[in-house]
């Protein structure tokens, strides 16, 4: 018996396992059943045969009692053609039939018996059934071709809107989408009331991704996404044989049973999905390409079979484009990796480097070192140690913000608290140059913006410390506050150094980009630095929702500032507050 | 409580609770070349029994012990003693520290610190333990560099000028000046000014320290009393006398 566990699956019409005569029977019978306008054609089509074939004898005999007309008989092929043009061969050849059996019961002699005594006679009846029989062939065929070539080009008509709809560039979701609301539309006619689409995830396990419904009442009620359509999908997927089960009948949409039949969608040879179809037991037919003798007109499952190549194929196009993004993605991230890596051991070495000679020097047995000197090599240790935290928390927090992981926990701050912290930072560590630095606050009002206090402070700290390294010694460092309007504060720190030249000041906030320049005030000496402060600033300020961008500072030198967002409420509640000056 | 000495710095009582083996050999050697008797402990419960027994001046708590919760022994410590606590905790652990802070702690430090900057806190600490030890009772006067605030009569003067302060302003500045020297967290300060309701409304705080700055600061952007204990909370602090 059928392996699935679940007794919810049935077997429905019995398709591949019968000898294919019975199988065609069994098809031709629920096409019969499945198609009851076209069974009702085909009944008024041998009436109309019966009706004309009847008037038709009526004419001849009315002519007859006028005047003598050779091969009067003819006139029943003109029926003949008439019906095989309107209802196909079947009236055509009862027409035929009919014709023949009428010519001889009424016009040959002896009349009203089917006997006919010359033999001549007998020639001319055979020769109009043999006439009306292949006429009724030609013609039928001839409009049969003619019903194909329309199809035909409602096929290629049909997968034409199709491509076009696929190749847009939807992401994977949107395809899923695209392929059940195309599929379902292009087959309601053939009766199909929905249309799902299994894919398989990263792990390669069946996922269902999309269910289109045809616009009949209940539709939407479908148990499309219920564990046994996801086993029977499965089975399907791993089985990757070309085969096709049929689901539960639902109780959904009326008395009458339906069925979803689960195809498995392939591109050049391999599977990239199956497609659930769901309809009547008539729908059984789409799903085959050995179409029932019924139906051998109907275009439908070669369509079906089209459609289905092409979903495949878009399909499997957009998941060899995300392959593609991500090895492309894998690959820059390889790429930035090995730069930072060959940046950075070097700058990691240089500390490093320094820490062992001085320690090492002060370690030496059997020496005595003046107090002078082993302050310089105690201070050389303790500056190269503080440059390594540096470096090792620098590339931390880049990595951070370059994998976005870097959400700031936000909370209302004043600029003037992380402007006080970060110079009192550099006070205390006596890391201010000997530059005066002064600090510009509004007369009156409160700068109050949303942030992540220490991620900004670091900002800060970045653009103070290049004021310091990058201006002359001993001259004035600004850093300047303002609301510039409702929604935004700006920090400026404001330098009287070489500034940066227009065509570096996008350059300056890459990775690992230096100034190669020598300071004039220190030629021998370029700074030093990982070059990757201003980067991790416009990271942390554009995590911020915030832009940071560098302009000169009248009279030379660079003034870099940010602008953080901030709300009107923050803004308003210093007016309320600022009222009680003296 | 031990007596207050005369000089506050000079052999005080430096208890440390840390069993950090990174931090030890360094920090005690400075600590004693600076003239502190230092006592060693590493774990939560020798800590507690030390400050029972010992009677430190200044008590340095790690907030990482292997046997304790630091903040449950800064608030066990405060139950039974006035001893300044210095917190010490790993950086992006700002909820430890609030949370010490708010048990009782009066100061931290963030590590890795220079040993300079440990002694200095010590300083301070010592100092201000000092003072509130001589003085009987709340006081009616309180002088910080060029701040005198008269708690009787509600004035407030900025090198012998009256200045105007808001009701919620004067409620502020002396809730911090009374607790001079302690680090006060946003929230310990929005609940004892604007009420219990408050604690999470920190833009109300930060414009009020702004607008209070701007009244009774020298330089408002660089703030010679009412310090910024960034993420933290706010502190006064008397100018050391030049």
């Amino acid at each position: 018996m059928d392996p699935m566990p679940t007794s919810a699956i049935v077997t429905g019409p019995r398709l591949a396992r019968d000898p294919y005569i019975v199988a065609a029977w069994d098809r031709t019978r629920v096409w019969l059943r499945d198609h009851p306008e076209r069974v009702r054609e085909e009944l008024v089509g041998l009436g109309w045969a019966f009706v004309s074939i009847i008037l038709i004898s009526c004419a001849i005999a009315i002519l007859r009692h006028v005047t003598h007309v050779s091969n009067i008989s003819l006139l029943y092929l003109l029926a003949v053609i008439a019906l095989a043009w309107r209802f196909g061969s079947g009236p055509a050849i009862f027409s035929a039939l009919l014709s023949f059996l009428a010519y001889d019961w009424f016009f040959i002699e002896p009349y009203h018996t089917f006997t006919v005594n010359d033999p001549a006679e007998w020639v001319s009846l055979s020769a109009l059934f043999a006439t009306g029989l292949v006429i009724s062939q030609l013609t039928a065929q001839t409009r049969r071709r003619e019903q194909e070539a329309v199809l035909g080009r409602e096929r290629i008509r049909t997968l034409y809107d199709l491509a076009q709809h696929l190749a847009s560039d939807a992401p994977a979701v949107d395809l899923a989408q695209v392929v059940t609301a195309r599929t379902l539309a292009t087959f309601t006619d053939a009766g199909m009331l929905a249309c799902s689409l299994f894919l398989p995830d990263a792990e390669g396990h069946l996922q269902l991704r999309s269910i289109s419904v045809a616009p009949v009442p209940d539709a939407e009620h479908l148990p499309l996404d219920a564990p046994e359509h996801l086993a029977a999908a499965a089975r399907v997927w791993n089985d990757g044989e070309t085969t096709s089960v049929a689901v539960s009948p639902g109780r959904v949409l009326g008395a009458e049973p339906h069925f979803t039949w689960y195809v498995p969608l392939v591109s050049n040879g391999a599977q990239v999905g199956v497609l659930g179809i769901t309809g009547h037991a008539g729908l059984a037919a789409l799903t085959t390409a050995r179409a029932p003798l019924a139906v051998a007109v109907d275009a439908t499952p070669t369509l079906f079979a089209a459609v289905t190549a092409q979903m495949a194929l878009a399909l499997d196009r957009a998941a060899l484009q995300r392959e593609a993004i991500q090895a492309a993605a894998l690959r820059e991230t390889d790429r930035l990796r090995s730069a930072l890596l060959g940046s950075i051991t070097h700058d990691l070495r240089t500390p490093i480097a320094a820490i062992r000679a001085a320690s090492g020097s002060l370690l030496l047995p059997d020496t005595i070192w003046d107090d002078a000197s082993r302050d310089e090599m105690l201070t050389h240790i303790l500056n190269s140690s503080e440059r390594l935290a540096r470096m090792v928390d620098n590339i931390l927090i880049l990595s951070r913000l370059e994998a976005g992981a870097a959400t700031p926990q936000k909370t209302p701050y004043l600029v003037e608290d992380i402007i006080d912290t970060v110079l009192s930072q550099l006070e205390q560590a006596d890391k201010t140059g000997k530059h005066p630095i002064t600090v510009t606050l509004p007369e009156d009002g409160v700068l109050l913006a949303p942030m992540d206090h220490a991620e900004i402070e670091r900002v800060l700290l970045n653009l103070v410390e290049n004021a310091i390294k990058y201006s002359p010694p001993s001259s004035p460092i600004e850093v300047r506050a303002e609301q510039t309007d409702d929604h935004t504060v700006t920090v400026r720190v404001v330098d009287h150094g070489m500034g940066i030249p227009e065509g570096e000041r996008q350059a300056i906030f890459d990775k690992f980009y230096r100034l190669k320049r020598a300071l004039p005030w220190d030629p021998d000496q370029l700074p030093a630095g990982t070059g990757l402060g201003l980067t991790i600033s416009e990271g942390i300020v554009r995590a911020h929702g915030g832009t940071i961008w560098v302009e000169d500072t009248p009279g030379g030198g660079a003034t870099f500032a940010f602008a953080l967002p901030t709300t009107p409420e923050l803004s308003a509640g210093n007016a309320g507050e600022g009222d009680s000056h003296e | 409580m031990s007596e207050p000495r005369i000089s506050p710095t000079a052999s005080a009582r430096v208890l440390v609770i840390d069993d950090d083996p990174a931090l030890g050999p360094a920090v005690r050697a400075s600590l004693i070349s600076a003239g502190f008797v230092v006592q060693w402990v590493a774990t939560g419960a020798e800590g507690m029994a030390q400050v029972a027994q010992w009677h430190p001046d200044v008590v340095i708590l790690d907030l990482g012990l292997p046997d304790l919760d630091g903040i449950a022994v800064a608030e066990q410590i405060r139950t039974w003693s006035d001893v300044p606590i210095i917190v010490l905790s790993v950086r992006d652990r700002d909820g430890d520290k609030i949370a010490a802070l708010e048990k009782g702690a009066d100061d931290y430090l963030t590590k890795p610190f220079s040993p300079g900057e440990l002694m200095a806190r010590i300083r301070v600490a010592l100092r201000h333990a000092a003072q509130r030890a001589g003085s009987q009772g709340p006081a009616a006067q309180a002088q910080m560099g060029d701040l005198t605030i008269d708690f009787e009569r509600r004035l407030v003067e900025v090198r012998g000028v009256a200045v105007h302060l808001s009701p919620t302003e004067y409620a502020l500045l002396t809730y911090l000046a009374r607790n001079v020297g302690k680090v006060i967290t946003h929230q310990t300060l929005l609940q004892a000014v604007w009420g219990p309701q408050y604690a999470d409304e920190v833009a109300y705080l930060r414009v009020a320290v702004a607008n209070l700055r701007r009244k009774i600061e020298r330089t408002p952007g660089r703030p010679e009393l009412l310090l910024t204990e960034p993420g933290i909370g706010y502190r006064m602090q008397r100018p050391e006398p030049t």
